[in-house]
């Protein structure tokens, strides 16, 4: 049968594409520059779990940003390709399937749509050209100690002063979890500048330069081992007015506005794939178990469990994109991606930890920065381990999975 | 973007009015009253209800356009397959039609096409196929002799079998698979009839030296349109299995939502919320899978068993935790023969069984990621 040689990770973007010439032109051009520019020691990193350094993820956006992908995704009047979403998505799988490192969204899909959506001239253009060229680093600045899943409640405080030095918001207050704030330029940051309206309505979106006196950026180290988020805090860090960005009182319209834009593009199908190659290797290899896992029925079928969901994932984000690009909103419904999708990846890396615990769930630490070799595991073995560990704050992040399912139970079952 | 237009042969308003059409049918002719009459009678299904069908243009919808057929592919057959499972209904149409229907367009001669096609599509003939070996059993030898083939072995859990008035027969032939044509009550025939769990008949049946015609003019192997026919069967049953989630989903929330305990509706509950939660994602994977899988087969897409591989495996997973979910948040209700959440749960039960089940499936897969 020739059907079996279709990869599972190959037929439903063939079958897109086979419909669509302008869609399978687009997953070309992109299966190009995976191909020929993505640097042969980043893809490398990538695939065996090291950790980049920002110089890595900047030199390879700098690169995608070069052959006009980067901000494909924003309107052509801001310097982007007009792309919809599931154009957006289709790429984000093709690159994560090739190895690509993640494309931190804080600057090119999350604040950016919020600045040419709701910011003003002089904000657009001052901030958007050095995202769109990777030349500004940004970080969220949403979740604080006592505002988790409960984000309403937030207590960073900004209040206005005209002074000498101008027209300021004086900002009080502490962040955390703010994922690789250690690198940022600039922080997007929701604060609170009215106590006397309901919860919602007294939220700002505020702009704050990194450099700013009165701020602090303490690394948090996270259960693999490393350094990914932050708490910040901020002691009377004085904010220009002119970075507020639209009106006081809006941020929460704002932040809301900025989830909804990325609900859609949740699920992870292309890293999913990667770590599918990953796991396929794992089980290969005699040095994980030997006769290999690949040659026992019962690893075959939990593979291939593996594989049915992810395809009944991929065709669901299908659906639900095109339902979106044809005008029908999903709504709420749209949650069940990130529910899904975090889940499955979680499923996959731990299917991968069960796979090593054969050979010995042994870490050696310095492989992930490159610092040692000698790993017992299988190349990638280390770091396959850590993946799975900090995969776990996968449905945490973004609205945890029991917020996700809460939203879907209240407005699309009415429940 | 794929529209529905390339693979459907109808157009939208005459998809909406042929889908209308389907689902009065079902709500007014075929309540679970009808559904549970008709599983107590002696044939497991109402004659006079498959000539409603056939006149309502069911039979027709996927035969082949030169035999009075209109020659839909997997994507339209859903439309009825769907149905078929919110209505629980009995009548063999995955067995005659999907099925046999298929085999006979693909594999038999013009002369035999004209001969059975029209039967079928008035509703008026009933086929099965019986082409799973009985491990226990003699599998079933075809021999010539004097220009006659003969047929003798056994085949089990033939879907339907235990009504048709024909059987098609699959059968090895010098390493060839080639499929016969038996009428059910010719000499050396044996159906025992049985039940499946969801009340649907199905036969083992035994053949000794029993007269048979080829299906076609025996110069191609069959391997393949079995292949796909099964493929095709497989899809119409996650069809089928989406049809009997939504209702019992539905089904499910109102409960939630008009049930009371300690004062307050059950849907209040946390922990229901969440699991009716879950039971409507796992609907919706099923759903979108499975329309994927039938544009794959009606696009000629390589890889197209791939997805109605994943679908098979993600319908029988979706269908018994929404089976179980179901009956479960009913509580003692959900455990009446008298509601149809049972009902529902046991065809999902029976679909999980039939056309590959998820060791099959998966095994399927499986041999594809090899290869990736």
């Amino acid at each position: 049968m020739t059907s079996g040689m279709t990869s599972p990770s190959d037929i439903l973007i063939d079958l897109k594409c086979a419909a669509d010439p302008a869609l399978a032109a687009l997953r070309d051009e992109v299966r190009a520059v995976c191909t020929t520019r993505l640097p042969d020691d980043i893809r490398r990193k990538v695939l065996v779990n090291q950790h980049l350094g920002k110089d890595d993820h900047v030199r390879w956006q700098q690169i995608l940003g070069d052959a006009g992908l980067l901000v494909a995704h924003w309107p052509i009047e801001h310097g982007g390709r007009g792309w919809n979403r599931l154009q957006r998505w289709v790429f984000e799988n093709e690159i994560y399937r090739a190895g690509s490192p993640w494309l931190v969204p804080f600057g090119i899909t999350y604040v950016a749509p919020v600045l040419y959506t709701y910011g003003n001239a002089e904000q657009r253009a001052r901030w958007l050209p050095a995202i769109a060229n990777a030349q500004s680093w940004w970080a969220q600045g949403y979740s604080e100690p006592n505002a988790g899943s409960d984000l309403a409640t937030i207590r960073t405080r900004a209040t206005r002063a005209n002074d000498a030095s101008g027209d300021h918001y004086i900002v009080t207050g502490q962040k955390i979890w703010t994922t690789m704030a250690q690198w940022a330029d600039m922080m997007f940051a929701l604060v609170r500048t009215d106590d006397s309206t309901r919860p919602q309505h007294g939220i700002s979106f505020l702009l704050i330069d990194m450099q700013s006196p009165g701020i602090s950026v303490r690394p948090i180290m996270t259960i693999d081992g490393e350094h990914h988020v932050n708490e910040i805090f901020l002691d009377a860090v004085r904010v220009p007015a002119e970075n507020l960005v639209g009106v006081e009182g809006g941020g929460w319209t704002y932040a809301k506005f900025l989830l909804g834009n990325e609900r859609l593009l949740a699920a992870e199908v292309g890293k999913a794939q990667r770590l599918m190659a990953q796991l396929d290797t794992f089980m290969r290899d005699p040095v994980v178990s030997d006769p290999p896992l690949v040659a026992d029925v019962s690893w075959r079928r939990r593979r291939a469990e593996l594989d049915s969901r992810i395809l009944a994932l991929e065709s669901l984000s299908y659906d639900l994109l095109e339902q979106s690009e044809s005008g029908r909103d999903p709504g709420a419904l749209a949650s069940l991606l990130k529910i899904v999708g975090s889940e499955l990846i979680q499923a996959i890396t731990g299917t991968i930890v069960d796979a090593l615990a054969k050979r010995g769930l042994t870490l050696a630490p310095g492989l992930l920065t490159g610092m040692s070799t000698g790993d017992r595991l299988p190349d990638g073995g280390s770091g396959a381990i850590a993946e799975y560990l900090y995969d776990r704050a996968a449905t945490i992040y973004g609205g945890s999975s029991e917020i996700q399912r809460n939203i879907i139970a209240k407005a699309a079952l009415g429940l | 973007m794929t529209s529905l237009g390339d693979v459907s042969v109808f157009d939208v308003e005459t998809r909406n009015s042929f889908v209308q059409g389907v689902e009065r049918f079902v709500d007014q002719r075929y309540n679970f009253e009808t559904h549970r009459r008709l599983a107590a009678t002696p044939e497991r299904f109402g004659r006079a209800e498959w000539a409603q069908m056939a006149a309502l243009g069911w039979q027709c919808l996927p035969l082949p356009p030169e035999h009075d057929g209109l020659g839909a592919g997997a994507t339209d057959t859903g439309l009825i397959m769907e149905a078929i499972g919110r209505g629980l209904l009995l009548e063999p149409y995955l067995a005659s039609i999907v099925l046999a229907g298929r085999l006979i367009a693909a594999c038999a001669t013009p002369a035999q096409c004209a001969r059975l096609l029209p039967g079928l599509a008035a509703g008026d003939l009933l086929l099965a196929l019986a082409d799973r070996n009985n491990d226990t059993a003699q599998p079933v030898c075809a021999t010539l002799a004097a220009g006659s083939w003969m047929l003798s072995g056994a085949k089990t859990l033939a879907l339907h079998a235990d009504v048709a008035d024909q059987l098609l027969v699959a059968a090895e032939v010098d390493g060839v698979t080639a499929l016969f044509l038996v009428a059910a009550t010719a000499p050396g025939v044996a159906r025992d009839g049985y039940v499946l769990v969801d009340g649907r008949g199905i036969a083992e049946v035994r053949f000794d030296a029993v007269a048979a015609e080829l299906l076609g003019d025996g110069e191609s192997d069959a391997r393949a349109a079995l292949v796909d026919a099964n493929d095709h069967a497989a899809n119409a049953c996650c069809f089928e299995a989406i049809g009997a989630m939504a209702a019992l989903n539905a089904q499910t929330v109102e409960f939630a939502k008009t049930r009371q305990q300690f004062g307050v509706a059950i849907g209040s509950f946390q922990a229901l919320q969440h699991r009716l939660v879950d039971m409507t994602i796992a609907e919706q994977e099923v759903r979108s899978i499975t329309r994927a899988a039938a544009l794959a087969l009606d696009s000629g897409q390589p890889g197209a068993g791939l997805l109605v591989a994943a679908a098979k495996v993600r319908a029988a997973r979706a269908g018994r935790f929404i089976g179980e979910s179901a009956v479960q948040i009913h509580g003692g209700i959900g455990m009446s023969s008298e509601l149809p959440v049972g009902a529902w749960f046991k065809r999902l039960l029976a679909i999980e069984s039939l056309f590959g089940d998820s060791d099959a499936q998966l095994d399927r897969l499986a041999v594809a990621r090899d290869a990736a």
